[in-house]
């Protein structure tokens, strides 16, 4: 370096800083990249692990609430707010939410049931929509 | 001028190999749980495949007598038959007399080989709809005659 002229030490200075800003730019965006990789597989690996079915009997005429039953293979949340219910497409607000079967541990685990409640409105001969909160549905023409 | 390209050069290069080094096991990690996540599906979808149940109001499982209870009074006895090809645990069996859940008087409990019967018991009126449920969505109906 002491016999080179200031020109080429400064063109191997500026190399030097582009590779550095190239590599720390590389990095953070891969890193972005990655990451939101990771938050998209845990999403999915989620969804694929859960299933719910509605089970109410077609052939009753009136129905206590709605069934759903945990078929998956994941604990899910049960809280009326994390739960959408339709009926005919219309959204409705979901009294409440008690699992019928629980083992004990309040949570509504795989093989166990919720009895969605819902107001002023028979399920009998509607379409009935339940999606939890990953997203996973199920629909039942009662 | 050459000499300061190629340690520009180095760098990159060994800026790539950590960026992939650094990423490449967090994203293999997710990758595997998601193959695990897929499997997982693909075995729930061929249990479902594999269950099968019926109802039948005597213990020779005739066909003629599948999908009917017959009422008597007190307590009415009816057969579930295991028709699938995977075992099912019959705790896990769930019951809606006329659309509400209900339950086995006494419950039911252990397994249910392919091909095996066993009798179960609830408080039934004629014109009654039942419907038995397994764990994993499966179902048959039988109404009380």
């Amino acid at each position: 370096m002491a016999g080179m002229p200031a020109s080429q030490a400064i063109f191997f200075i500026a190399s030097v800083i582009i590779a550095s800003v190239v590599v720390v730019a590389l990095y953070g965006t891969t890193g972005s990249l990655s990451g939101a990789v990771v938050v998209r597989n845990s999403h999915l690996t989620d969804q694929l692990k859960s299933e719910i079915v509605i089970i109410n009997d077609p052939a009753a005429s009136s129905h206590p609430g709605v069934y759903v039953l945990n078929t998956g293979k994941t604990s899910l949340d049960n809280s009326t707010d994390t739960i959408a219910l339709l009926v005919n497409g219309v959204y409705q607000t979901i009294l409440t939410s008690d699992i019928e079967n629980d083992d004990g541990d309040l949570q509504w685990d795989p093989a166990e049931v919720v009895n969605l409640t819902i107001s002023g409105v028979n399920p009998a001969g509607k379409s009935i929509k339940v999606v939890v909160a990953n997203g996973v549905s199920d629909t039942e023409q009662l | 001028m050459g000499f300061g390209i190629s340690v520009a050069t180095a760098i990159i290069a060994i800026g790539l190999i950590l960026t992939a080094t650094v990423h490449y096991e967090r994203v293999s990690n997710s990758c595997e749980s998601l193959r695990d996540a897929r499997d997982e599906k693909h075995a729930m979808r061929l249990s479902e495949l594999d269950t099968a149940i019926g109802v039948y109001s005597t213990s020779q499982y005739h066909y003629e007598d599948q999908g009917g209870i017959a009422n008597t009074s007190g307590s009415d006895n009816f057969y579930i038959k295991n028709t699938g090809t995977t075992s099912i645990d019959k705790a896990d069996l769930i019951v809606l007399v006329n659309g509400a859940s209900d339950s086995f008087n006494p419950e039911l409990s252990g397994w249910a080989y392919p091909g095996d019967g066993f009798q179960a018991t609830l408080d039934l009126d004629i014109g009654d709809d039942v419907k038995i449920v397994t764990a994993n969505g499966r179902s048959a109906h039988a109404g009380v005659v």
